[in-house]
């Protein structure tokens, strides 16, 4: 079972992730903010992370370079309202992007493609 | 009364029947069509010929000689220059002094010239110009006349608006001497443009004489077949020089000594000419076969047109075609309605030739080939477009902006509607030519376009990495031949494209089943202009960038005019490293340096380093994905050396992990790696198995035996300017000069050598090559390596070139020349074998 860091500070959006990516199989682990999911992130091992790059008074893109200076093997995706940030070289460290939407395939899809790529080099 | 035959086109729009003859020598039904001409005169007791030619006239006299033979009596003239067709006749003057009839000699006709000659004395007319009337008159001079059939007006090549008859100038006209007076001495004068309209305008007895009858212009390559169609279905009557036997249900016409095999089902009008062999079981229906041509069982001809000297194997299928002069057809090639292959060409089995393709002459079709757009100035047309990931060819020979955009649509077409393709060039005005019409393609299929222009293909792999496109291309010149573009497909990771990825593609070429994209819904096309800051971020990210701060490396590099030296020599001085560049400015006509400068290059690279005393050297290949290494000491490393060297650099420096190399890599490799207790990782030889392996996280580098490495903590490619940089970051941190760090690796001796070998045996070779080690250590992971406790042997065979790579390793010299000598002796033995 793949197990989902999924970093939001909307509640109500964290929720409605964690259950519906729960219902798909994954184990999910939530974070609020930035700090939160770096605390998270140093006790405890994920297959992938899903950020959202607005977050109150922090920037997920800074989250996304810190993951990727760190721990460059844990796949990202970006997860916003806005289509803007696919322009911002910044967001081009991630391995996927998805403009929020009620309709979660999409991010069901990324999540499902990002994961079997990684899988994909881990068997090579 | 004399007659002059018009033999001077130069028959452009037939071509290519006409590339290696004059147009009034093209066959019709197996004679020249100006015989046929020749033959209709006769028939009116006009014997008194004048031939006016131009093109290629020894050809028209070697044949027609001075005439006796056809019973006329021939006089030549050729104008030194086009005079235009009135200006031509002027120039045979003197040999005109009587009533003459002109006639082009590329018609087709059974008029009756007698009614037109009767016509023009009885008229006491000056000129007559024989009309009749056609379907489609557009693209002749239509003219009209009155009640007295005198010609009141001209109209060349009207358009539909301007018809105001069907009635047409047929070329051929009854003159009286008289007309030299209104042609011009040395002028271009023509007889419908000129002439004519002044004679109209003076009022002179110009008459126009409507004669009912066969008349075809053979003026293009579907006329030419048209014209044999008609004379098949006996719509014109013509001499035929083939005897006609007796045969149920068909007309069949055979000339001297024809094989005419038992089983051989023929229908409608058939004619072999001589000394031809039709092998049974073949079916032929409304064809022409000319001389000394072979038809084997199971081949189906229908309305073909087949010239001299052709073989047909096996099982073949041609309709509707035309087959010039010295033609092979593969077995169960399949011809469509149209098709034209041109003199001394050559096709391969199972070929397809798609309709309309007309073939140039001297052409080689590889076999199982599916031709689908002209072939006229490259040399083959390639079974398969794809040479691993890339597409090569000639620029504008082979690889045409026509075909490009082709290409273009079919790469769209595999992909969904609405993704985004990253699409680069290196700086040559080829690149960028034919990178704008793939573009257009690509638009077509309904997918957008991001255009990241001139760029290294390391940079726009690292793109690729992240998300966003389905796929990228590069443009780029080939290191090999300045006159060949390569076209780099790349999948959504940046790697190469597998081999499924192109079949793909190719069968979308091939069937051309193309998604044009709606009116409104074509691709778009976006720059990325931060793709430069992005590969830069992600570069520094990847080193160590104090250790290589505080060393202050003094390097010189040969960038070989590639964009790679608008960028490195910057990130390299923002790493406090001195760069002395060589050839760093972009050369758009010239491109790279080809491989022949290579050897003095690096010498030259060598000699500077020694005498600036930098740390080393580095040649980048145009692509920016290859180095050669010169060390301090300006010894140039080869591919083997700089592999060993990298690994100890990168072991010496502290990284643990993985290496992945190739097979054929020296076995000093394992041994390396095991005193620093990592591992390594044998791959194909191809490049995309090593990529492949690199993206394993527990990967550090990946190296191949070309100069080629990839750091997966920065990205997972060959990148030539981060092994740079690496190269510099390791040395610093392990404190020693290269070739100190090269002293200490073991050593043995690596021997490569090759074996020519055509396609068909390189299996036979494999399996003999297999059965010869079933009692040895051996591996298979890319051809067969065979393991004599520390020594080896790889045979290998090359997946492009007609050959066999034989490697061997020893730690002595002489057992590794040995290893060598005799797999090369035992590859040489089994090709005779399998040669009986």
């Amino acid at each position: 079972m793949a197990k989902l860091l999924v970093v939001d500070d909307e509640a109500n959006i964290r929720l409605l992730y964690a259950q519906e990516l729960s219902d798909e199989g994954y184990s999910v682990v939530t974070a609020a903010s930035a700090l939160e999911a770096v605390e998270k992130l140093e006790s405890d091992s994920f297959d992938l992370a899903v950020i959202d790059i607005k977050l109150k008074n922090e920037s997920g893109i800074e989250l996304l370079q810190r993951i990727v200076k760190e721990r460059h093997t844990l796949p990202v995706i970006l997860c916003t309202a806005f289509s803007c940030y696919k322009d911002d070289f910044s967001a081009w460290l991630a391995d996927g992007y998805v403009v929020k939407s009620s309709d979660l395939q999409e991010l069901k899809d990324e999540i499902s493609r990002v994961l079997a790529k990684r899988q994909k080099a881990a068997f090579t | 009364m004399k007659a002059v035959i018009m033999a001077g086109g130069f028959g452009t729009r037939m071509q290519p029947l006409t590339c290696n003859i004059p147009k009034p020598m093209v066959p019709l039904m197996n004679r020249p069509i100006m015989l046929h001409i020749v033959e209709l005169l006769k028939k009116y007791q006009i014997t008194d010929l004048v031939m006016l030619l131009y093109h290629q006239p020894s050809v028209i006299k070697n044949f027609f000689r001075d005439g006796a033979d056809l019973g006329v009596r021939i006089t030549y003239v050729t104008p030194l220059e086009d005079m235009g067709t009135a200006g031509a006749v002027k120039c045979a003057e003197k040999y005109l002094d009587e009533r003459f009839l002109i006639i082009s000699g590329d018609l087709l006709t059974d008029f009756n010239l007698q009614k037109v000659i009767d016509f023009h004395e009885s008229n006491k007319a000056l000129a007559t110009i024989t009309l009749t009337s056609v379907k489609d008159p557009l693209q002749f001079g239509v003219v009209i006349t009155d009640k007295e059939k005198r010609i009141t007006q001209f109209l060349e090549k009207p358009g539909w608006g301007e018809v105001i008859s069907d009635t047409i100038n047929t070329g051929i006209y009854v003159l009286e001497p008289e007309i030299f007076k209104y042609i011009p001495e040395g002028e271009n004068f023509d007889f419908s443009q000129d002439l004519f309209p002044l004679l109209l305008k003076k009022k002179s007895a110009l008459f126009g004489f409507p004669v009912k009858g066969y008349w075809r212009d053979i003026g293009n390559t579907d006329s030419y077949r048209e014209a044999h169609h008609d004379i098949l279905k006996g719509k014109v009557s013509v001499k035929v020089d083939e005897s006609r036997r007796e045969m149920a249900g068909a007309d069949l016409r055979l000339g001297l000594d024809v094989k005419l095999g038992e089983g051989t089902a023929v229908e409608g009008t058939v004619v072999v000419g001589d000394n031809s062999q039709v092998k049974g079981g073949s079916q032929i229906k409304d064809s022409v076969i000319g001389r000394n041509c072979t038809i084997e069982p199971g081949v189906k001809l229908s309305r073909a047109v087949i010239w001299d000297n052709v073989y047909i194997k096996k099982g073949a299928k041609i309709t509707d075609c035309v087959i010039c002069n010295n033609v092979s057809v593969g077995p169960a090639t399949t011809m469509e309605e149209g098709g034209v292959v041109a003199d001394d060409t050559s096709i391969g089995e199972e070929s397809y030739i798609k309709r309309d393709v007309k073939i140039w002459p001297r052409k080689v079709i590889e076999s199982g080939s599916t031709v689908t757009g002209n072939l006229i100035w490259g040399e083959r047309w390639k079974k398969s477009l794809f040479e691993g990931e890339m597409i090569k060819g000639l620029t504008n020979i082979e690889l045409t902006p026509e075909f490009v955009a082709k290409l273009g649509c079919a790469y769209g077409t595999s992909l969904p509607k609405g993704s985004h393709v990253l699409v680069g060039r290196d700086a040559t005005l080829s690149s960028r030519m034919l990178k704008r019409s793939f573009l257009g393609g690509i638009l077509s299929a309904g997918v957008n376009v991001r255009d990241i222009k001139m760029v290294s293909l390391p940079i726009l792999r690292y793109k690729l990495r992240t998300f966003g496109e389905v796929g990228g291309v590069h443009f780029r010149q080939s290191t090999d031949d300045p006159a060949t573009t390569e076209i780099v497909f790349l999948d959504a990771d940046g790697l190469d494209f597998s081999s499924s990825m192109g079949k793909n593609v190719e069968r979308i070429f091939y069937k051309e089943n193309f998604r044009r994209a709606h009116y409104m819904e074509p691709g778009g096309i976006t720059e990325l202009p931060q793709v430069m800051d992005f590969y830069r971020e992600g570069f520094f990210r990847g080193l160590d960038q104090q250790v290589i701060r505080g060393a202050g490396a003094k390097v010189v590099i040969d960038f070989n005019h590639s964009p790679a030296g608008q960028i490195l020599p910057q990130i390299l001085n923002d790493l406090g490293c001195e760069v002395i560049g060589l050839n760093t400015y972009l050369d758009e006509q010239r491109g790279a340096k080809t491989l022949d400068e290579k050897p003095n290059s690096l010498q030259q690279l060598a000699k500077i380093v020694v005498t600036l005393e930098a740390r080393a050297g580095f040649w980048l290949d145009p692509t920016a994905e290859e180095i050669v290494l010169v060390d301090e000491t300006g010894r140039i490393y080869a591919p083997e050396e700089l592999l060993c060297l990298m690994t100890a650099l990168m072991l010496k420096s502290g990284a643990r992990g993985a290496l992945a190399v190739p097979v054929s890599a020296p076995s000093v490799i394992e041994q390396l790696a095991q005193e620093n207790g990592s591992s390594v990782r044998r791959t194909k030889s191809m490049e995309r198995s090593m990529i492949e392996a690199s993206i394993s996280p527990e990967v550090i580098m990946a190296g191949s035996m070309g100069g080629r490495f990839a750091f997966p903590k920065f990205q997972a490619a060959f990148d030539g300017m981060f092994t740079v940089a690496k190269t510099i970051e390791l040395s610093t941190a392990v404190g020693l000069p290269l070739s100190s760090v090269l002293k200490e690796v073991p050593r043995s001796s690596f021997l490569q050598g090759k074996v020519p070998c055509v396609w068909e045996k390189k299996g036979g070779i494999m399996r003999k090559m297999s059965e010869d080690s079933l009692d040895k250590e051996a591996s298979f992971i890319d051809g067969i390596k065979v393991s004599f406790v520390n020594d080896w042997v790889l045979v290998l065979p090359d997946q492009y070139q007609p050959v066999i790579h034989v490697v061997a390793e020893a730690k002595e010299q002489r057992r590794a020349e040995k290893l060598l000598a005799e797999y090369m002796q035992k590859v040489e033995n089994w090709k005779k074998e399998l040669g009986q």
